[in-house]
């Protein structure tokens, strides 16, 4: 028996035919990507009663027929819980993946459509679906799956109880427009209104400065003075508020590395072995000790922040070897996000130390994640620290927020609300009640 | 009549215990016609069937329906506990999911010589042999079910206690327990039928001003209080609950139960951990709470044992209400589990109840003829009234009973909309229909 | 085997495959031809269908555990041909026989679910998938539901 591939066979297959789609990243998508839309289910409110069911079969079959339609309660006797499974309608489906003739597209509004034309059911979507999404008609045998009614779902309009609900997909997120604007203020003032700040202000009898400056300034010079300490304790202050708020809202070095990670998207990665978090301790410390052992700040005159923020104006030095710091950190960013801010920044080191006796922790609630479909918190963080695996596997990740720096990027992105902020004393899942 | 055929599959289901023998007749149109449906025709029925000691399930016109709370199937037989004809709700997805099968009346007469289980998908009843079911409580007995691969979307199943012939045994929908005080799992397993299985495939026209009848009925609610304050919680007040129960329901109140599209849940499902005497060590259980005046006679007894005392009745099969009556006074739980645990394995003679006294706002009689669990929140005629109609129409009464304001006619307008039609329905006084 | 020539005697009646007239429809809209590079006319509905009215080995040939059960072919043919009741009568006696190599077991309930052929080919369209994904698509379907509901609530 000769064993023909399909070119020899002159069989022209359904992938030449109708070839996938290449995904268009307009200009504006790079900037303020979509957010597709979707149902959220909430499994607390679900009382079972299968309204959801009804209304979708009559979409599909004209009929009130539950076994005919796209979405599927599961109650679970032994925990008398009630779950809705329905298509998620992912960022990147499986079943259009697995689906051999091509059926299936995601359209341009997000929606992952079945085409009835070219659809024979055979369900391999069902099988390729992590949550088996794809219901098959007991009756006709055809393949229901959620269209999202167009753009308003009739489940979402008599779930009586509003369990689901329906996100439509955002462009402007209002955490990214505030901190872009923040972090824009902040550079304009640190580095070309008053030139020379951060390292150390004076507007009239209010000081600021650098805690890991005033640190190494102790160090050198063996006094410690009031005025410095308090001027420092802003910023620390501020940082066991609200965790390394300062490296993601006011750090204009922060965002000349964010500016250079929006046009350097594809990372080639950082190598593992050099992977240590605990590397910018270890600068801290040489830092503080050189100054001790010098008799001057040590790191602040390499120091790409006080580099920035000193470049600007007639005494700047834009043109001088500190700007060369700047250049080779910033072209670090091809590597990975925020390389200086994960492994080598003293400033970061020394505020995670106070982050660590925060008030505030960001939590992404397990429950509420969608796991499979989404981990887009875990694409977006820029550094590194949300465990997407756990996430699969449906374990709420333990956020470091000595590693955080409150960018919020995360909160912002999830459309579930799965990602929040907590104080660090609330505790995130509801316990059991004992009799 | 054909304003009913819309509405039913016009089918009736046979099933021959003794013979083992099933079939599938038509409906008869006259019937539904003059009864329109649910107890009303179930009780014709009886009456035709009446030699072969039946037990009859049944579904009103509105049940699977966009009617509020379609989920009603009535079963119908002559109580060995009270001794009269009864007509019990049958409710979460049982009515629905017998039409959608195929069946619209279902007459079980004869006894069959092991036990059986039946089997009802796409309009065919099968007998299934139970041999594995008995001798099991009933979450094994649905993980069996699982397990033989049965396709089911809704179970009804008698427990442990009526396999050993306990007169108190109640059947359960699922594991969900029933409003069943009549005694109809001992009639079951006097039957030799452990079961009834469906597995619902089919479905229902709809008309387009459902929709709009339905936001009529659903406004009407918005403005309710009892459905402001939904749950098990709010059905308890209304019965009378003492307030120091009333806390430890609410700390353990978990999440909101109702069955088919019902907008106004009236249950919930808790999650408790308690210290198990007979184990000794900490147990974390899951019920659903549907029966409330089953768990009020518990709590009277138990107090804030009154979860691990309901698990135990729902393992078994055993209406909470008889077995409270036989729990000790101030006994601790390890001696309510281990009454509990007597009951279930006990046979007795059933004892034909003639009670004479109030049942809330209802007397003895008239709460007993539907069943024996359904809250007596009304006046007595009213309560009738309100029953009587929605077990006729196939709508669950507890429903009708919560929200006076939810008239006939809101009800009617799901059949048609045809003024002609609604003339000739109210006409002819549908809660009437019931003679006994 | 005696007992299985009956047997396959019933499925060819069943499925009526005796007003086979092969011309080819079932072949045409047949999902096979898209997900296996060594599709073959051995592999097709029109081929197995000769196969077993030519005799009584199809049994044992490999290519009855290509199909996914879709239907199509049924559904076009002028016949009346049901190629999906042949092909699942010819592998339930195959599983009576012991022969469930090709058959993909889900690894928590133990249902029979898809055959190998088919699973196969979604695996290769998924290669790129992390490996706790393509662990979740060892389960059939209703474990896949329960599962995610589980890690949900």
């Amino acid at each position: 028996m000769q064993e023909q591939t399909n070119e020899q066979n002159n069989i022209i297959t359904l992938e030449e035919l109708r070839p996938r789609p290449e995904e268009k990243k307009t200009f504006s998508d790079h900037f303020m990507p979509r957010l597709h839309p979707g149902i959220l289910f909430d499994p607390k409110k679900c009382t079972g009663c299968g309204t959801c069911e009804m209304v979708c079969s009559l979409r599909n079959v004209s009929k009130i027929a539950p076994t005919s339609a796209s979405i599927k309660v599961l109650r679970d006797e032994n925990s008398v819980k009630n779950f809705a499974i329905f298509c998620q309608h992912c960022r990147k489906p499986l079943c259009i993946e697995a689906c051999p003739t091509r059926a299936i597209e995601k359209g341009e509004d997000g929606i992952v459509r079945i085409d009835k034309l070219f659809c024979v059911a055979c369900g391999l979507c069902t099988m390729a679906c992590p949550e088996a999404a794809p219901l098959q008609d007991p009756i006709t045998g055809e393949i229901n799956k959620c269209d999202l009614c167009e753009g308003d779902p009739q489940c979402v309009k008599y779930c009586p109880s509003g369990a689901l609900t329906f996100t439509k997909g955002k462009r402007i997120r209002w955490i990214k427009a505030l901190r872009w604007s923040v972090q824009t203020i902040s550079f304009l003032l640190l580095v070309v209104a008053l030139i020379g700040t951060f390292c150390s202000l004076k507007a009239g009898a209010l000081s600021l400065s650098c805690p890991a400056g005033v640190l190494q300034n102790i160090a050198s010079s063996g006094t410690v003075v009031l005025v410095w300490i308090l001027s420092a304790s802003l910023i620390l202050g501020l940082t066991i508020l609200a965790g390394r708020f300062f490296c993601g809202w006011i750090c204009p070095f922060g965002f000349f590395l964010d500016l250079v990670d929006k046009i350097t998207p594809k990372k080639i990665g950082w190598p593992s072995f050099l992977k240590s978090r605990m590397a910018k301790y270890g600068i801290l410390a040489g830092a503080v000790g050189g100054s001790c052992a010098l008799g001057f700040q040590a790191f602040c005159p390499v120091c790409p922040i006080g580099s920035i923020c000193r470049s600007y104006g007639a005494a700047g030095t834009l043109n001088g070897a500190n700007m060369g710091i700047v250049a080779v950190l910033g072209g670090l960013e091809v590597t990975e996000r925020r390389v200086w801010c994960r492994y080598f920044c003293p400033v970061g080191a020394l505020l995670a130390l106070f982050a660590k006796i925060g008030l505030i922790k960001i939590v992404i609630g397990a429950n509420q994640c969608k796991k499979f479909s989404c981990v887009q918190c875990a694409e977006v963080c820029p550094m590194g620290i949300i465990d997407a695996d756990k996430l699969r596997e449906g374990i709420s990740p333990e956020i470091p927020m000595t590693e955080c720096i409150t960018c919020m990027r995360c909160i912002d992105r999830c459309p579930y609300g799965a990602a929040k902020i907590r104080f660090r004393w609330q505790k995130a899942v509801p316990e059991n009640v004992e009799l | 009549m054909k304003l009913f055929d819309n509405f039913y599959n016009m089918k009736v289901g046979i099933v021959d215990l003794t013979q083992l023998s099933s079939e599938v007749i038509p409906l008869d149109e006259q019937i539904v016609a003059e009864k329109i449906g649910g107890a009303a025709v179930n009780e014709d029925l009886f009456r035709q069937y009446k030699d072969d000691a039946p037990l009859l399930i049944g579904v009103g016109p509105l049940t699977g329906s966009f009617a509020p709370a379609s989920c009603l199937s009535v079963a119908t037989f002559l109580s060995p506990r009270f001794g009269n004809l009864c007509h019990v709700p049958l409710m979460m997805r049982t009515g629905p999911e017998m039409k959608f099968s195929g069946i619209d009346f279902l007459v079980i007469k004869g006894t069959a010589s092991s036990p059986k289980i039946l089997h009802i998908d796409k309009g065919a009843i099968q007998i299934l042999s139970a041999e594995q079911f008995i001798g099991v409580d009933i979450p094994e007995g649905l993980q069996t079910l699982k397990k033989e691969r049965i396709h089911s979307r809704s179970i009804l199943l008698t427990g442990t206690a009526a396999d050993h012939g306990v007169p108190s045994a109640s059947v359960s929908t699922g594991f969900n327990g029933s409003l069943d005080k009549a005694g109809l799992a001992f009639l079951m397993a006097s039957k030799n039928l452990k079961g009834v299985i469906f597995n619902g495939t089919g479905g229902l026209p709809f008309a387009e001003d459902n929709l709009e009848d339905n936001e009529t009925i659903e406004r009407k609610l918005f403005a309710d209080e009892g459905h402001e304050n939904k749950g098990f919680l709010s059905m308890l007040d209304k019965i009378g609950i003492e307030e120091n129960l009333k806390g430890v329901i609410k700390k353990a109140k978990w999440r909101d139960m109702a069955c088919y599209h019902c907008p106004s849940p009236c249950m919930n499902s808790v999650q408790f951990t308690w210290h198990d005497p007979r184990k000794n060590s900490r147990v974390e259980d899951n019920i659903l709470l549907s029966d409330h005046l089953g768990f009020l006679a518990l709590a009277k007894k138990g107090g804030k044992d009154v979860f691990p005392l309901s698990e135990s009745c729902l393992r078994f099969g055993l209406d909470p209400v008889a077995v409270a009556e036989k729990l000790p006074e101030n006994g601790s739980l390890l001696e309510s589990l281990n009454a509990i645990e007597e009951i279930s394995v006990t046979p007795e003679e059933p004892k034909i109840k003639r009670e004479h006294h109030q049942i809330g706002e209802v007397s003895a009689e008239m709460h007993n003829l539907y069943g024996g669990g359904l809250p007596p929140i009304l006046a007595e005629e009213l309560w009738k009234k309100r029953v009587r109609l929605s077990m006729i129409l196939g709508v669950c009464p507890i429903f009708l009973l919560r929200f006076t304001q939810i008239s006939e006619l809101d009800l009617l307008k799901f059949l048609t909309s045809n003024e002609h039609d609604l003339k000739f329905l109210e006409k002819k006084e549908i809660q009437s229909l019931i003679k006994k | 085997m005696a007992n299985d020539n009956d047997r396959i005697a019933e499925a060819r009646r069943f499925s009526c495959a005796y007003s086979c007239v092969e011309c080819g429809r079932c072949v045409a809209v047949c999902p096979m031809a898209e997900m296996y590079t060594n599709f073959s006319i051995e592999m097709s509905p029109r081929g197995v269908i000769k196969k077993t009215l030519v005799g009584n080995d199809i049994i044992t040939d490999e290519n009855i555990w290509y199909c996914t059960e879709c239907n199509a072919g049924t559904d076009i043919c002028p016949q009346g041909v049901s190629c999906r009741d042949l092909i699942r009568g010819l592998r339930e006696i195959a599983i009576e026989e012991n022969m469930v190599e090709n058959l993909k077991y889900c690894t928590r309930c133990g249902k029979r679910f898809l055959s190998i052929p088919a699973k196969n080919f979604v695996f290769e369209r998924l290669r790129e998938e992390p490996p706790n994904v393509l662990n979740v698509l060892e389960l059939c379907p209703s474990c896949r539901r329960e599962m995610y509901m589980l890690r949900n609530t």
